[in-house]
């Protein structure tokens, strides 16, 4: 495993607000790389410590290996696309994509090649000559990747720049960074607070919450094994059962929850008489049918139809399960539990994660 | 190092540039607050405290300055209604602002005021309507320079509220005064406020207009501190006096602009003209 | 969209009510009666004096004069100049300075662009006055170095009072904050990202200032300039306090004309062509703005 983008032990604060909390990670070289987490947690903060413009309170940045806390943003050589773009108001879509060259002392046939060559990229041939506002959005947000990528940066930052767009263009937009990525393979530090934006671009995902690291993993790692509470919620939905370690053993563990006994996989580092949450995704819970040892039993207090499944909202003894029942047809529908039934519950122990209370 | 030798360099500009502003911003005041607390500072130098200048302004201004405030009163009285005009205007969609209106409003703001005294002075001097050398036409020339400020703030405020408040007050059961009263008026008032004060700063301070068309024994203070100034051909030329006087006037001033950014909340410097 | 601001139009809430729109010009009349009559109708009683001879012929005879005689020649010169040189050096003091302000962070900065609001609303005589009593023959300065010299005969070596650079001091005295305001709050709304994109792509501190937030700033800087151009332009009480009348200016030569002289033809003259310049800078720097918006 190479290291190509390495960041260790970062903090850094605002006056009382403290953005970033320890943060250490390392990015390999051609990596997609995804900051992930919610509104405020010191995404965007990271991104501007790793590009120059914020200097960090304590810690290290490191590509490939050379120190580059303490050079300027112009000597760092990342490329920034910026979240509500910044494109240069005063010049043409060409002039901004130029700009970067300009600054390295390229010009006449080879500037124009390289820039032609990075507006092909993104596909805006044709648009050169128009002015920022004269753009939409997506356009917009082109010229700005555009304009990012022409200098080929050891590293390209890109700070939530879809969260301007709509719906379709964004999902769109995924699609093109995601090719254009692949098509020059160069390191990307990505910022979404989008979790299937996430998901649907990156190679591995970090996710933060208060400034600090929750998780690094794959989508699939984040997925099914969510380091912790805060991972679970985050990351899709999930059931967050209270319960009480009764016995740790070497291959499993032994859980009471909501009055019943649960054996699961075993996790390390729990004692007997220790509150846990037992963590299950709605899709992983089945309803009347007992599979036998992790079974409990609740009443239906709503159904709702959401198209590809049925959500169901059971009452167990007070604590609230959700349920996603999918394959469903319309001839089935009614045999399906319905609204005030009594329903067993039931989820196997894979499915099932351990967290510390 | 020579990053060091940069900080020492930008941290001296920093010096500079700081006593430069310093300058700028207290210079002014302080040599007028010099002025009016010594003895006797003009031909001859005296030193010593006194407060003889400033109780002596009444005596010396008394009248010219009751002028000027009279003057400057109603014509932030008369901006305060056209003001109000201008937002019920907008308010029941009697006018959009039309190009041509801004642009008739506008226009004194563009003539200079000793142009538009003379004009004034042309017009009215004769028959059919002889004001000229009447305390009306000086009015008159003064609310001409203060009311677009006036129509201008309105405007700027009038475009900044969102009008559908009045459809959502209706809509929970207002009559139209209602809505107008408790939703708009609280809402656009610090605005009106702010712009018949800036008036009442426009009147106070002229001196060209007034210099064209004030009556001839009409004193008006900006026009009188000039009386005490010219130390070489004045008769009772009076440094401290006229120093005294202007201290007052920006005392007004600063505390009427005051009011006018507290009220507003926000740079209040793109309301000034010419 | 702006073809159809320029015609005037009369909004009506219903449309085709006749009474409304009866209302709508009753409105309209309200409000402009005062401007019509007390701006519009006297700008054309001086127009009118301008081009009608004391006999009631029409002429165009004063404008002639105007640009033939040279004393007036001299005066629209003396105007231009002085008007020109303020605006130049103002801008080239106060564009340099708002940007400094802009980047650096000190110890009271704050507080003391805040307070640039006193010198920018004091009135211009006020600061004239205020110069005087600080750098005149009799001002703190000379009245400091007579004391520290102890030669109650010192003289400073310049004049303020009856001199070009002293007329020149007070208006980029009074200009200079004008421009500071007017660029920093325009700085002010530029967000920190446009610098920090070029610093990304390699540009210094300065290029990246030079080359994109200067650009950005340019309708601002020229706002400046125009309101410094034509405030020094109509100047009347500065000249007259500073005792320039030898630098006098189209506004000083109306009131010389009209009170001096009692020409009231050739005042007229002069207060028309001085304020179609005026009008012309204006309205001239107003749709530079909105082409530029545009194109
Ligand atoms: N310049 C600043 N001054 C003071 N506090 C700041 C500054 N920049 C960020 N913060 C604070 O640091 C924390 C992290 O902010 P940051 O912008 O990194 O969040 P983010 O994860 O990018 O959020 P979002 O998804 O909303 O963009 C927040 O609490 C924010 O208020
Ligand atoms: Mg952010």
């Amino acid at each position: 495993m190479e290291r190509y983008l390495e960041v260790r032990g970062l903090w850094k604060s605002f006056g009382p607000v403290l953005a970033l909390h320890d943060v250490s990670f390392a990015v390999e070289r051609n990596e997609f790389f995804t900051l992930l987490g919610p509104s405020g947690c010191g995404k965007t903060t990271l991104l501007r410590c790793v590009a120059g413009f914020e200097q960090a309170d304590a810690g290290e940045i490191a590509v490939e290996g050379h120190d580059m806390r303490f050079d300027p943003p112009e000597k760092r050589d990342v490329g920034f696309v910026f979240q509500r773009y910044a494109l240069f108001p005063t010049m043409t879509a060409y002039r901004n994509v130029a700009f970067g060259l300009e600054m390295r002392g390229l010009h006449g046939a080879e500037l124009d090649r390289r820039v032609q060559e990075a507006l092909d990229l993104v596909r805006l041939r044709g648009l050169e000559h128009r002015r920022p506002r004269e753009l939409s959005g997506g356009q917009q947000q082109r010229v700005a990747v555009a304009r990012a990528l022409v200098i080929r940066p050891r590293l390209l930052l890109m700070d939530e720049p879809l969260s301007n767009l709509d719906a379709k263009l964004r999902q769109e937009m995924r699609t093109e960074i995601r090719r254009i990525q692949k098509e020059t393979g160069i390191t990307t530090l990505y910022v979404t607070h989008d979790q299937e934006e996430a998901f649907s671009l990156s190679d591995r995902i970090l996710v933060m919450d208060a400034g600090r690291v929750q998780q690094i993993g794959t989508h699939a790692e984040l997925y099914f094994q969510p380091a912790n509470g805060f991972v679970a919620d985050f990351i899709g939905q999930a059931n967050r059962l209270p319960g009480e370690v009764v016995a740790a053993q070497v291959e499993e563990t032994t859980v009471r929850v909501l009055g019943e006994t649960l054996r699961l996989p075993r996790r390390p580092g729990l004692a007997p008489g220790q509150r846990v949450f037992v963590s299950v995704r709605p899709e992983h819970v089945r309803l009347a049918v007992c599979p036998g040892d992790s079974c409990l039993k609740g009443r239906v207090r709503q159904r709702q139809f959401l198209g590809p499944f049925l959500r169901y909202f059971v009452d167990i003894g007070g604590a609230e399960v959700v349920a996603d029942i999918s394959g469903i047809t319309l001839d089935g529908l009614a045999s399906l539990p319905q609204e005030g039934d009594n329903v067993t519950v039931g989820f196997s122990p894979h499915d099932c994660t351990l967290l510390e209370a | 190092m020579s990053g060091g030798g940069r900080r020492g360099w930008l941290r001296l500009a920093d010096v500079m540039v700081a006593t430069l502003l310093g300058f700028f911003v207290f210079a002014p005041l302080a040599v007028l607050v010099l002025l009016s607390l010594t003895e006797e500072w003009g031909r001859a130098f005296r030193g010593g405290l006194t407060l003889r200048w400033l109780l002596e302004v009444p005596n010396a201004f008394g009248a010219a300055i009751a002028h000027s405030v009279l003057i400057a009163g109603v014509t932030m009285a008369a901006t305060l209604l056209m003001s109000a005009m201008v937002a019920y205007g907008v308010l029941t969609r009697r006018v959009h602002g039309p190009i041509l209106v801004d642009t008739l409003v506008m226009t004194p703001l563009t003539i200079p005021y000793i142009v538009l005294g003379l004009a004034l002075i042309l017009a009215f001097k004769a028959p059919p309507f002889r004001l000229h050398g009447t305390v009306w036409l000086l009015l008159i020339g003064h609310l001409m320079i203060a009311m677009p400020l006036g129509y201008r703030t309105t405007q700027a405020v009038m475009e900044a509220t969102d009008l559908s408040l009045v459809e959502a007050a209706r809509s929970l059961g207002a009559s139209e005064w209602t809505a107008v009263r408790r939703v708009i008026l609280p809402l656009i008032a610090p605005g009106l406020v702010a712009a018949s004060l800036l008036a009442f700063v426009t009147s106070l301070q002229n001196y060209s207009l007034s210099f064209m068309i004030a009556p001839e024994r009409y004193k008006l203070a900006p026009l009188e501190i000039f009386t005490y100034v010219f130390a070489e051909t004045g008769a009772y030329s009076n440094y401290n006096l006229a120093a005294a006087v202007s201290l007052c006037m920006m005392l007004v001033l600063l505390s009427a602009l005051g009011v006018v950014r507290w009220l507003t909340g926000q740079s209040w410097h793109e309301n000034i003209n010419v | 969209m702006d073809a159809a601001r320029a015609l005037p139009r009369v909004g009506v809430t219903a449309p085709g009510r006749a009474a409304s729109v009866a209302k709508s010009w009753i409105w309209l009349g309200l409000l402009l009666a005062p401007f019509l009559l007390f701006v519009v109708y006297p700008f054309a009683a001086l127009v009118k004096t301008s081009v009608v001879t004391p006999t009631g012929a029409f002429t165009l005879r004063f404008y002639q004069d105007l640009f033939a005689i040279p004393r007036y020649l001299d005066k629209t010169w003396n105007t231009l100049a002085i008007a020109a040189l303020t605006t130049t050096l103002s801008l080239l003091l106060g564009v340099p300075l708002s940007f400094y302000l802009w980047k650096r962070q000190f110890p009271g900065k704050r507080i003391l662009v805040n307070l640039l609001v006193i010198p920018y609303m004091t009135p211009n005589y006020i600061l004239a006055l205020a110069i005087i009593f600080l750098f005149g023959q009799n001002g703190a300065l000379a009245f400091a170095l007579r004391r520290l010299l102890i030669d109650p005969e010192y003289r400073l070596p310049f004049n303020i009072l009856f001199t070009y650079h002293g007329i020149l001091a007070v208006f980029i005295f009074h200009s200079l904050t004008l421009v500071v305001f007017l660029v920093l709050a325009l700085l002010a709304g530029i967000e920190p990202e446009y610098e920090e994109a070029a610093r990304s792509l390699g540009a210094s501190s300065l290029t990246a200032i030079r080359r994109v937030v200067l650009p950005m700033a340019v309708p601002a800087i020229a706002g400046a300039g125009v309101l410094v151009f034509s405030r020094v332009m109509v100047d009347y009480v500065v000249i007259s306090l500073m005792g320039g009348y030898r630098y006098a200016t189209l506004a000083v030569e109306v009131v010389n004309r009209y009170f001096g002289y009692l020409t009231y033809e050739l005042a007229a003259a002069l207060a028309v062509f001085l304020s179609t310049m005026t009008m012309a800078i204006m309205y001239g720097y107003l749709y530079w703005f909105r082409w530029r918006r545009r194109a």
